[in-house]
C-alpha cells in the first residue's frame, strides 16, 4: 500500500473536521475522493501533506508513519500537493516556478530532465518560460502549478480541485494529461475535485466523502455515475 | 551649489539605500515589521570601534567580526523573539510590538556597556581628502561608501535572481505555505534573511562611523528612513527602494538648506500619510497581487 490513513482526527484550533477517516492508496492508482462542500477533502489532503498534524491516528506512506512531519520533510519523502487555486509564485517566471518545484533535486541532469519531460506534458509552459507567472491565463496558471508539482517526481501527487476557474473544454483536456500522467510518470494520484462527473470518468477507484468520514467507497469509479450513493451522500 | 547637494544628497541616499534593502528583504519574506533593526546597526558599528579602536583588530578583520555580531544577532531575534509568537499564532502587531520592546531592551544594555558618546572610527587620512570635479568636491570616502553600496546591492540583485536560496526567498516571500510543499525548508530560509538583513544594516552603521560618526540614537534615524524607503518603493523590488532612498537622501539635502531639520520626518510621515490614504494597499503591493 503506498498510503494509508489510518483513524485520523483533525481540524483547526478547536474546530474538529475530521472523525476517524481512514483510506488507502494504492501505487499506481488514480484515487477520487469526493463529496459536498464542508466534507473534509481539502483538509484530508492537508493532513497529509503535513499542513495539519492530526490530533488521532496515523499517516503512513510506504509504510512510515508522516502525521506529525513538518511539510517540506513530507514533500522531500515523496507527496507532492497541488494546492486549490493553483498558489503559483505570481512574482517569479515560470521557468522560475519550476526551478523551485524540483528545488530538491540535486543533480543538474537530473533536473533536466525532469523539465523536459514537464515541457512535453505542457509545451506551452516552454513557450511562457520566462514571464512572469502572474501574466499566465487560469488554465495556463494550473498547468503550471501542475507541472512544479511534478518537477521533484513525486510518488504521490495529491491535487485541489485542478478545474477550479477552468473553462470545461480546457478541464477535458487537463484531466486527459493527468490520466497521462499516471500512466507515463509512474505517479500515484489522490484527486480531489467538485467537477464529479469528469473525474469519476477517469479515476480508477474513489472515496465519497461527507463531514469529515468516508461514507462510500468504490472500486470502479465510474459506477459511482450511475447509482444514487452519490446522490444520497450530497442530498440527505 | 545645486550639484554639490545633489551629490552629497546621493552619499547620504546611498547609506539609506542600504538600510531600506534591509528591511525590504526581511519585510518582504517573512512579514515581520522588524524595528529591532535599530538594536542590529548600532551592534554592527559599536563592535567594529571595539575590536578596531579599542583593541586594535586589523582593519577588516574588525569590520567582519561587527558583521557577523549583527547577524548573530538579528538571527537570535528571530529565534528568541518572533518564532515563538509566530508558533502562538500572534499577530503582526503583536510581533511588531514585541520588536520595538526588543529594540529599547538592546539599546540599553549597549547603554550601560558603551555609555552614549559618540564614536568614530578613524581612517587614512587620504580618505578624507577630496577630489573636485568641477564645481563639486567629493571626498575620497565618500567614493568608497558610493562604490560599496552600490556592490552589494549588486551582490543582493544577483544573489536574489541567479541563485537557488535567493529564488527561495522569493518564492517564500510570494507564499510560505507553498515555498514549504516544495520541500524547502522555510525555518532555515527566515534565519538566512535574518542575518543577510542585519549585515545590510550593520554595514551602514560601519560606513556611517568611519565617516561622520554614530552614537546611540544614529540607528533609529537611518532604520525609520530606510522603512519609509521600502514602504514607498518596494512595490518596484529592490530597484524601486533604492531609487525612493537614493531621492529621499537629495531632498533631505536639499531641504535642510531650505527648512529646519525638523521638518525632515514631517515632511517623510507625511508622504506615507498620503500614500496610505489614496491606496491603502500601495505598499509592497506585490503581497496583494
Amino acid at each position: 500500500m503506498l498510503l494509508e490513513l489510518k483513524e485520523i482526527e483533525a481540524g483547526y484550533g478547536k474546530k474538529s473536521v475530521l472523525f476517524g477517516l481512514s483510506m488507502n492508496v494504492k501505487e499506481g492508482q488514480m484515487m477520487a475522493l469526493v463529496g459536498p462542500n464542508g466534507a473534509g477533502k481539502t483538509t484530508t489532503l492537508r493532513v497529509i501533506a503535513g499542513q495539519i498534524h492530526p490530533n488521532r491516528g496515523s499517516v503512513l506512506f510506504r509504510g512510515k508513519d508522516i502525521s506529525q512531519m513538518m511539510p517540506h520533510l513530507v514533500a522531500q519523502n515523496g507527496v507532492s500537493l497541488v494546492p486549490q487555486g493553483s498558489r503559483v509564485f505570481t512574482s517569479l517566471t515560470v521557468y522560475e516556478n519550476l526551478e523551485m518545484g524540483g528545488f530538491q533535486i540535486k543533480d543538474s541532469n537530473e533536473f533536466r530532465e525532469s523539465l523536459e519531460g514537464i515541457y512535453r506534458l505542457f509545451p506551452v509552459l516552454e513557450e511562457r518560460k520566462s514571464q512572469w507567472a502572474g501574466t499566465l491565463s487560469g488554465g495556463e496558471q494550473q498547468m503550471l502549478a501542475i507541472g512544479r508539482g511534478l518537477m521533484s517526481r513525486p510518488k504521490l501527487l495529491l491535487l485541489d480541485e485542478p478545474s477550479t476557474g477552468l473553462a470545461p473544454k480546457v478541464l477535458h483536456e487537463l484531466m486527459k494529461t493527468i490520466v497521462a500522467v499516471k500512466e507515463k510518470m509512474n505517479t500515484s494520484i489522490l484527486i480531489v475535485e467538485q467537477n464529479v462527473n469528469e473525474v469519476l470518468k477517469v479515476a480508477d477507484e474513489a472515496y465519497v466523502m461527507k463531514l469529515g468520514r468516508i461514507v462510500c467507497y468504490e472500486q470502479c469509479a465510474e459506477t459511482l455515475l450511475y447509482d444514487d450513493k452519490l446522490r444520497k451522500a450530497y442530498l440527505s | 551649489m545645486v550639484l554639490q547637494i545633489i551629490v552629497n544628497g546621493i552619499v547620504a541616499g546611498a547609506l539609506y539605500v542600504l538600510s531600506g534593502l534591509s528591511f525590504g528583504l526581511i519585510y518582504t519574506s517573512t512579514g515581520v515589521f522588524h524595528f529591532a533593526n535599530v538594536a542590529a546597526y548600532t551592534i554592527g558599528g559599536f563592535v567594529f570601534f571595539q575590536m578596531s579602536v579599542v583593541w586594535g583588530l586589523p582593519f577588516p578583520l574588525a569590520l567582519a567580526i561587527g558583521l557577523a555580531a549583527a547577524s548573530v544577532l538579528g538571527i537570535l531575534i528571530e529565534w528568541i523573539c518572533y518564532k515563538p509568537l509566530r508558533e502562538q499564532q500572534a499577530s503582526s502587531l503583536q510581533i511588531f510590538l514585541t520588536s520595538i520592546g526588543v529594540t529599547f531592551v538592546l539599546q540599553n544594555i549597549y547603554l550601560l556597556i558603551w555609555r552614549s558618546d559618540p564614536r568614530v572610527v578613524p581612517v587614512f587620512e587620504s580618505l578624507l581628502d577630496g577630489r573636485q570635479i568641477g564645481p563639486v568636491r567629493v571626498t575620497h570616502l565618500q567614493f568608497v561608501i558610493i562604490g560599496v553600496v552600490a556592490a552589494l546591492w549588486g551582490i543582493l540583485h544577483l544573489f536574489m535572481t541567479r541563485t537557488r536560496t535567493g529564488k527561495a526567498i522569493r518564492a517564500f516571500a510570494a507564499d510560505p505555505d507553498v515555498a514549504a510543499l516544495m520541500g524547502i525548508d522555510t525555518r532555515r530560509l527566515r534565519i538566512i534573511v535574518f542575518a543577510i538583513g542585519s549585515a545590510l544594516i550593520a554595514a551602514v552603521a560601519q560606513l556611517q562611523i568611519m565617516d561622520l560618526g554614530i552614537d546611540m540614537t544614529s540607528g533609529f534615524d537611518v532604520v525609520i528612513i530606510g522603512t519609509i524607503a521600502a514602504l514607498l518603493g518596494g512595490r518596484w523590488g529592490i530597484t524601486g527602494i533604492a531609487l525612493v532612498s537614493l531621492l529621499i537622501g537629495i531632498i533631505e539635502n536639499a531641504g535642510m538648506i531650505m527648512l529646519a531639520v525638523q521638518w525632515k520626518y514631517i515632511i517623510l510621515f507625511g508622504l506615507v500619510i498620503i500614500l496610505l490614504y489614496l491606496r491603502p494597499k500601495a505598499i509592497f503591493g506585490t503581497k496583494d497581487r
